[in-house]
């Protein structure tokens, strides 16, 4: 029997948890950094079709809508902003009484900055908005000439 | 059997499965990856462990079937209290992976399996076996008393 699809968000945690217990908080990063290269090829391939900001909306619009997740998302001038409400992962380890990995939201950071970066863009995220655990904000903008 | 019409893919999953098998097995070793999904296992599915030895191999086809909601899993079930044999004919992860413009499929992906199953049935008094063909997708599951 497979590891299941729709035992990800509690596998997916777990494995962080174990990683850092046995190698520290490097091998966790340096797995967000595997699935970074790996996984967001499609939101490399979206941006490089789209632009930065189309594709970025094509792409947390499709994946939130396919997960169920409560968000709102608006297209400015140049910039993208998503709050995302009631996160689903966080919510499915809350339901299934999965403790939650310590640093689990900074790994969405780790995962599309990167290629946001490589596309002259940098997220801005926030997390845990009013201490709500499933709430955050993320903003994407282009970097100024000095590079911020 | 074939699980019902999906409302949700999750299907994207199987691919950053594939990816952690295959870094943990690039960074750490062979040992590593084992100990990982024995970690899984033992740990992870601790819940489904105590569920049966509570319940037995219920608990199991009970877990199963829940496994199979929005999935593409093509399967036989044949259970009876002292047996779970499930025949998998063609397995959703390895078609998706196998599909996939990004993933290459982990050479040892079937293997997490044999390992993440062997540790349950261990640590609830069960015995179990596995027969796979990784590249068709194939496998047949038993767990027993």
């Amino acid at each position: 029997m497979r590891l299941p699809a729709n035992q990800f968000f509690g596998i997916y945690n777990d494995t962080f948890k174990h990683l850092e217990s046995r190698f520290g908080k490097e091998a966790v990063l340096d797995i967000w950094h595997e699935i970074s290269e790996n996984y967001c090829k499609v939101l490399d391939g979206l941006i490089t079709r789209h632009g930065p900001i189309e594709g970025s909306y094509i792409f947390w619009d499709t994946g939130f809508k396919n997960e169920g997740l409560d968000y709102e998302i608006k297209k400015g001038d140049d910039s993208l902003e998503i709050v995302v409400h009631n996160c689903v992962p966080i919510a499915w380890k809350k339901k299934h009484n999965v403790e939650n990995y310590r640093d689990y939201c900074e790994h969405c950071d780790a995962l599309y900055s990167p290629v946001l970066r490589k596309h002259g863009y940098k997220v801005s995220l926030v997390w845990d908005i009013g201490g709500v655990p499933g709430e955050c904000k993320r903003r994407i903008t282009k970097f100024n000439k000095y590079g911020n | 059997m074939t699980a019902k019409a999906k409302t949700q893919d999750l299907s994207e999953f199987y691919g950053i499965y594939n990816t952690m098998f295959q870094f943990v097995e690039d960074k750490y070793g062979d040992e590593e990856l084992k100990k990982y999904w024995e970690f899984i296992g033992e740990k992870y599915y601790g819940w489904l462990i105590e569920d049966i030895k509570k319940r037995g191999t219920k608990a199991i086809e009970d877990y199963w079937l829940s496994t199979t909601e929005n999935d593409d899993i093509v399967y036989e079930l044949k259970t009876d209290p002292d047996r779970f044999e499930l025949k998998i004919d063609s397995c959703s992860a390895i078609g998706f992976i196998k599909k996939s413009a990004h993933d290459k499929l982990f050479h040892k992906y079937c293997q997490h399996c044999r390992v993440v199953n062997s540790k349950i049935a261990e640590l609830s008094g069960l015995e179990y076996r596995v027969d796979y063909d990784q590249d068709k997708g194939k496998c047949t599951h038993v767990f027993s008393k």
